[in-house]
């Protein structure tokens, strides 16, 4: 048990070592008159960030770019999973979607910025749309991957036992393709996330992206620095949220 | 009934409950296209009446495992037709159960879980699910993940899952393939007796010779490939039976001949 904890915070301190000599670096590079005098050090960065948090700035813009990923992850995952498990057990409906879908697969959330502003308008629902498209090929393919690859042992069992096709779902689909479908969740969720920063650096007044395209037209290098390091942090919990629930959900696999 | 197979010194049949008797009649199996395809078995004729316990023998990649699953209702034959019963065998029925060459339990289920999943209404009386695991010795287990079981164990869950649907009839693949000496012997006993209980009409795949004669009221001899029936063999000693006696010998001798 001890050494199991020493070998994580040695794990932790060894990750650590990258991330403290580039804010090392970059400190010099700041304040020894390297550069162009214009970036702001992580000395500076502090205050900035003491001061938009306590004008309730940046919350707010974090707070609006939580809400637009949840609303549109949510969205995406309750269509993508359900899709991509009607397409991989039924091998008519995937021909029927499949080509278009992989079409569309190919193409950037962002590209669509114009034609969605065209469509719908600069409000919340082209952020919408684009965490949707960023997240939704993810989870389908891997949803798709991760039926597709049970065993088909196990169907003969599901074929002996008269699984209902509520029972294939719920005894064998979800928790067989569990692996593969948090997968795609994370890498999903981690897709829309930099797609919702694009979106609102294109099209908002308000967000993370905002937030930085703004600070940007006024010249506060530190305002756009503490932007990036946020969306950076919060990606980065995403990640480790995903990992978690992964752990709990997929411990009959044990380690 | 009145096929050469079934004639002979088949055991005492309880003829209580409905009709389980397996007919297989001119049944082929070919995987593949017509022209390239493998011939796995050919012409296939066998009778297993209600009640009697019947191991197919022969080498490995003869058909044993196809003809099981075409009984099952997993495989359809080729050619000819498997009955069950007097009912032309269409897919799988709570009538009929099997234990594959694998536990194939679901990993994601603990053991009482995987169990449940074997009865017709899910297990909703948990006194069935804690009998069935005492039956094969793991109703310390329930709450197991199979990971965490032997490979025997598993194939003992297996075993249990499937009786749990109450069939009939009960088809094994090499159930006790994967266990020690001393393990298998015991569970020989534990088949026996539940084969007599539970009045099971049961056709299992075994590689021992001395298994078959042991366990079964009919052997049943498959060549080499494509799968053809050699000889069905009739075994007439009483239960419990000793694998130290003459009579015993005399078996061990005729399969020995057939098979090498
Ligand atoms: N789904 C399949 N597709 C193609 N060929 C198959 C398939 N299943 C079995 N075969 C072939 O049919 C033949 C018989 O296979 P089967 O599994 O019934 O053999 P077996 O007697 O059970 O062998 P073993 O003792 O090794 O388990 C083999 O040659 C095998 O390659
Ligand atoms: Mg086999």
């Amino acid at each position: 048990m001890g050494k199991g904890k020493a070998r994580g915070i040695w794990r932790f301190l060894r990750g650590s070592l990258l991330p403290l000599a580039l804010v090392a670096m970059w400190w010099l590079s700041a304040n020894r008159g390297f550069g162009t005098g214009i970036l702001p050090g992580p000395d500076d960065l502090a205050t900035t960030i003491n001061r938009l948090v306590s004008s309730g700035e940046l919350t707010g813009h974090v707070r609006i770019s939580l809400w637009r990923i949840a609303y549109g992850f949510g969205i995406a995952a309750g269509t993508a999973v359900p899709l991509g498990i009607m397409v991989a057990s039924l091998p008519g409906f995937g021909q029927l979607l499949l080509p278009a879908l992989e079409f569309l697969r190919q193409i950037p959330p962002v590209a669509w910025i114009p034609v969605f502003i065209l469509t719908l308008g600069i409000g919340e629902a082209t952020k919408l749309a684009v965490i949707v498209y960023a997240a939704f090929f993810p989870i389908f393919m891997n949803t798709i991957l991760g039926v597709d690859q049970i065993d088909s042992h196990y169907w003969e069992v599901a074929q002996l036992l008269q699984f209902s096709r509520w029972e294939s779902l719920r005894e064998l689909i979800l928790p067989a393709a569990t692996p593969s479908l948090i997968t795609g969740l994370r890498l999903g969720m981690s897709n829309s996330w930099r797609a919702l920063v694009a979106a609102e650096m294109l099209a908002a007044f308000s967000g993370l992206g905002y937030m930085i395209m703004s600070a940007r037209s006024l010249v506060r290098m530190d305002e756009v620095f503490v932007g990036i390091a946020v969306i950076g942090l919060l990606g980065s919990l995403f990640d480790w949220g995903w990992r978690a629930i992964e752990k709990r959900l997929l411990y009959w696999r044990g380690t | 009934m009145k096929n050469a197979s079934s004639i002979g010194g088949v055991r005492e049949i309880s003829q209580h409950g409905p009709k389980a008797d397996i007919e297989v009649q001119n049944v082929s199996k070919r995987f593949g296209s017509d022209a390239d395809g493998l011939l796995a078995l050919s012409n296939i004729n066998l009778c297993v009446p209600t009640g009697a316990f019947a191991t197919i023998i022969g080498q490995s990649g003869c058909g044993k495992t196809t003809l099981l699953r075409m009984i099952a209702g997993l495989e359809p034959p080729t050619y000819g037709v498997v009955k069950v019963g007097g009912q032309v065998v269409q897919g799988t029925s709570w009538e009929r159960g099997m234990v594959f060459q694998e536990p194939r339990l679901f990993p994601w289920f603990t053991v009482a879980r995987n169990v449940r999943l074997g009865m017709p209404d899910r297990g909703h009386n948990q006194e069935a699910v804690t009998g069935l695991l005492r039956l094969v010795g793991l109703e310390d287990f329930g709450t197991a993940f199979p990971r965490e079981l032997s490979g025997g164990m598993a194939q003992r869950v297996a075993l249990a899952r499937a009786l749990a649907g109450s069939p009939r009839v009960l088809l094994l693949d090499e159930p006790l393939g994967a266990l020690d000496a001393v393990t298998r012997m015991r569970m020989q006993q534990e088949l026996l007796k539940i084969w007599q209980d539970r009045q099971l009409t049961i056709v299992a795949v075994t590689h021992d010779l001395d298994e078959a004669i042991l366990l079964s009221t009919q052997i049943v001899v498959l060549s080499e490939r494509p799968g053809r029936i050699k000889k069905v063999i009739p075994v007439d000693l009483p239960y419990p039976r000793n694998r130290l006696t003459g009579e015993f010998n005399v078996f061990r001798q005729e399969l020995m001949g057939m098979l090498l």
